[in-house]
C-alpha cells in the first residue's frame, strides 16, 4: 500500500487491517510518545517499553477512536496512563530523585552556552519535577496543547491544569537558573 | 537585559516555548518503530494452540471408566450376599484393592491435580489470545 496521505485516511486503513497504515502512524508519533513517556519514568529502558505498549494499546482499542478530539491527543493520554502505569508497578518514583542527584550541579562551561548545555539543563530541571508534572509541562509547552487537551490527556481538572501550569513554569524557571547560573537569561533571551 | 529583570509570563512562556521547541524532544532510538510494528505483527498471528497434558479423547475415556469403576465399587454386593453373577466374579484381594480408601484418594488426587492443570493451560491460552 502506497503511504497514507493523512492520518484520517491511515486511521481508517488501520482500521480496515492495513497495518503498514499503522506504521505510518507510529513513525509520526514515535519521538513524542516517547518523550511523554521518558518525561514521566525518566528512564531510557522502561520510556521505550512504555512507548511500546502505547502503541501497541492504541492499535488494539483503534475502533474506540471518535474522532472528537485530535488523534495525537487520543494517543497522549494512552502514553500518560501507560506510563503512568509502568511507574506505579516498579512502585516507587525515588529514581527519578537519585537520578536528578546523580546527575549533580550542572557545569557549564565559561563560554556562554551551547545547544547540548541547554538542551542538559532543561533535562536537568524536568528531572527534578514529579513524572506527572514534567509531561504536563512537557505537553504544554512543546505540543502547544491547550488546557482543555491536556485535561483529556491527563484526566487532571481543568483548574487543577492551570494552577499546576502557574506553579511549573515559575518553578522551572527557578531549576533552569540555578542549573545555568546568570546564562539563564542568555537562554531565554536568544 | 538586565540580567535580574523578573520575566513577565508572557516572555516566559514564549523563552519555555522556544526551549522546549529546540530541546524538550527526547528522541527514540533508532528502530523503535520497526519493533513496535514487528509486536504489532506477532500479534496478529494465531498463536499455536496451548496442549495439555492429556488430550480430550483421553479426558473422555478417564471419566467414563472412573464412572464404571465407581458403579462397580457401588454395586458390589457385600460378602454375606455375595452374587455368583459373571459381573461381580472378580478375584477378592482385586475388589478390595479396588475400594481401599488410598486408590481413591490417589485417583481422587490425580483427577484434581489434572483438572488444575487443565485449568492453567486454559488460562495460559486465553491470555495469550
Amino acid at each position: 500500500m502506497r503511504d497514507p496521505v493523512t492520518e484520517h485516511s491511515a486511521i481508517a486503513a488501520t482500521l480496515s487491517g492495513d497495518t503498514h497504515a499503522f506504521a505510518w502512524l507510529v513513525q509520526r508519533y514515535q519521538h513524542m510518545v516517547h518523550t511523554i513517556c521518558f518525561r514521566i519514568l525518566k528512564n531510557t529502558e522502561e520510556a521505550e517499553e512504555a512507548t511500546q505498549d502505547s502503541f501497541i494499546k492504541a492499535h488494539q482499542h483503534l475502533d474506540r477512536f471518535q474522532g472528537t478530539s485530535r488523534f495525537s491527543t487520543w494517543l497522549y493520554s494512552i502514553a500518560y496512563r501507560t506510563a503512568i502505569s509502568h511507574l506505579r508497578k516498579r512502585g516507587t518514583t525515588t529514581l527519578a530523585l537519585e537520578h536528578a542527584e546523580a546527575l549533580g550541579p550542572a557545569s557549564l562551561p565559561e563560554q556562554g552556552l551551547d545547544r547540548e548545555d541547554r538542551r542538559t539543563a532543561l533535562n536537568k530541571a524536568l528531572d527534578k519535577l514529579a513524572p506527572e508534572d514534567a509531561a504536563l509541562i512537557s505537553l504544554f509547552y512543546l505540543q502547544e496543547r491547550s488546557v482543555e487537551e491536556i485535561v483529556t490527556v491527563t484526566g487532571v481538572s481543568a483548574s487543577n491544569v492551570k494552577v499546576k501550569l502557574h506553579r511549573l513554569r515559575k518553578r522551572l524557571l527557578e531549576l533552569l537558573q540555578n542549573e545555568l547560573k546568570e546564562e539563564a537569561w542568555t537562554l531565554i533571551e536568544s | 537585559m538586565d540580567p535580574h529583570r523578573k520575566l513577565t509570563d508572557a516572555e516566559a512562556d514564549e523563552a519555555l516555548r522556544a526551549l522546549f521547541a529546540d530541546h524538550g524532544t527526547v528522541n527514540a532510538t533508532a528502530g523503535l518503530d520497526a519493533r513496535i510494528m514487528a509486536r504489532i505483527t506477532a500479534g496478529h498471528v494465531t498463536p499455536a494452540p496451548v496442549r495439555g497434558l492429556i488430550p480430550r479423547g483421553a479426558w473422555i475415556g478417564i471419566g467414563v471408566g472412573a464412572l464404571v469403576l465407581t458403579s462397580v465399587l457401588f454395586l458390589i454386593p457385600d460378602a454375606s450376599s455375595a452374587s455368583t453373577g459373571p459381573l461381580f466374579a472378580m478375584p477378592s484381594a482385586l475388589l478390595d484393592l479396588l475400594a481401599s480408601k488410598w486408590l481413591l484418594m490417589a485417583v481422587a488426587s490425580g483427577g484434581l491435580l489434572l483438572l488444575f492443570h487443565s485449568y492453567l493451560t486454559r488460562t495460559r491460552a486465553a491470555q495469550l489470545v
